[in-house]
């Protein structure tokens, strides 16, 4: 019951983000949420910035679990990257509240976001570790440390593609080859694209 | 560049205004670094500079987040500088994109005022390489490393190794690894010789023993 009232409030943040940025007051979010002021200020006594703060956490934790949700059905470690790469960019594009606030109100945001980031990095990695442990792994290579590597990378892809088109998928078959995985994955251990 | 008359007007001016434009930026580099980005008003960089608030103003109309850009748009150039003998050194592609790694590392982290910034306000940092913010950033590491790269790679491949180090780079310097140290060589050597090369150029890992440089272009 609780988690169902955390998440409506959370739901009426982003809806009032997507609207004023971080303009928004309290009540603004009860009325959206259809609750009372007092019933917000119960589940986030720290009032507007513990709403902010616990709301970007909880999207962000959203995001990449659609993005796990994803990636689940491809075949092996390669696969998933791509697939996370390009999901990742397109959730990122599509994401109107996102976008609304980085043009407006960016620092708020983004120190949000650092608070949360290290979080996520860490459960990126534990999930690339697991998938690196059932893959052909070239010798010397340290899971742990493979994992940190393609997890920073692929945080920092979502950002910003740079030179590469992410939708086009051959693009990014190879980027995944050459940058992700070349130094971590035995030589032919991927299946040549097509097959 | 500037003619070479010393009497051409317009030289004289675009000059002074060069000049004044780096007194201020250098003015701003040491406010940073004694107080910080919120605690830095225009009037401490007026003052700073020797020159009025209103020049500030004219020469930098964004204000101080103009500034603060300007400032490590500046440093990047300083930064660019001093590497380019540096990498003039260097014999093969691992050398060439260690050395790169290692050095702009090492700049980032010692610099009196960025090192300080990251560590005291990173949130105010952040923005500035946030999303598409590092476009441009990412755009000019290529433009400076591909005449050290040409030799070793294709144009793709150059970009690609470019961003690739400037990705590892600012990863590394925004969240310190306690697995990965790109600030001294070896550490840097690492990332490129076992995360990069095996698969970007395979063939540019031949342990050299003599100083022949490897010649082939990527195809």
């Amino acid at each position: 019951m609780t988690e169902q009232i955390r998440d409506r409030l959370h739901e009426a943040v982003l809806a009032c983000a997507g609207r004023d940025a971080f303009r928004f007051s309290v009540e603004d979010v009860a009325h959206e949420a259809g609750l009372s002021r007092a019933t917000v200020y119960r589940y986030f006594p720290g009032g507007k910035d513990q709403l902010v703060s616990d709301s970007v956490a909880w999207e962000v934790a959203r995001f990449f679990t659609r993005i796990h949700a994803a990636v689940m059905d491809e075949p092996d470690l390669g696969a998933q990257l791509e697939r996370a790469l390009v999901e990742g960019h397109r959730l990122l594009v599509e994401h109107e509240v996102l976008g609304r606030i980085l043009r407006e109100d960016p620092e708020r945001l983004i120190a949000d976001l650092e608070g949360v980031m290290g979080q996520v990095r860490g459960g990126i990695e534990a999930y690339l570790a697991s998938l690196l442990r059932h893959e052909d792994v070239a010798p010397g290579v340290d899971i742990d440390e493979a994992a940190e590597y393609l997890a920073r990378l692929y945080l920092t892809y979502l950002g910003h593609a740079g030179t590469c088109d992410l939708d086009d998928p051959v693009q990014v078959r190879r980027l995944v080859d050459t940058q992700f995985v070349g130094g971590i994955l035995v030589p032919g251990a991927r299946r040549p694209p097509g097959t | 560049m500037a003619s070479s008359d010393p009497r051409d007007g317009a030289t004289l001016v675009r000059t002074a205004g060069e000049v004044t434009t780096t007194r201020i930026i250098e003015a701003m580099a040491r406010c940073l670094g004694r107080w910080g980005i919120a605690k830095t008003a225009l009037d401490d960089v007026a003052r700073e500079a020797g020159v009025s608030r209103a020049t500030v103003y004219r020469y930098f109309p964004g204000g101080k987040d103009q500034l603060v850009l300007a400032v490590g748009i500046y440093e990047e150039g300083r930064f660019f500088a001093q590497l380019a003998p540096v990498l003039e050194q260097a014999v093969t592609l691992s050398e060439t994109l260690s050395l790169a790694i290692a050095e702009a590392s090492r700049f980032l982290h010692d610099h009196e005022v960025l090192g300080t910034l990251v560590e005291l306000e990173p949130q105010k940092i952040m923005p500035l390489l946030a999303f598409d913010r590092i476009g441009p950033l990412l755009y000019r590491t290529t433009a400076f490393l591909t005449p050290y790269l040409e030799r070793f790679l294709s144009s793709a491949d150059i970009a690609a190794a470019a961003e690739w180090a400037t990705r590892c780079v600012l990863s590394l310097w925004l969240e310190p690894s306690e697995r990965l140290h790109p600030t001294d060589l070896e550490g840097a050597h690492h990332l490129v010789d076992r995360y990069l090369l095996p698969g970007l150029a395979p063939h540019a890992l031949i342990r050299l023993t003599t100083t022949d440089i490897i010649d082939q272009p990527n195809t």
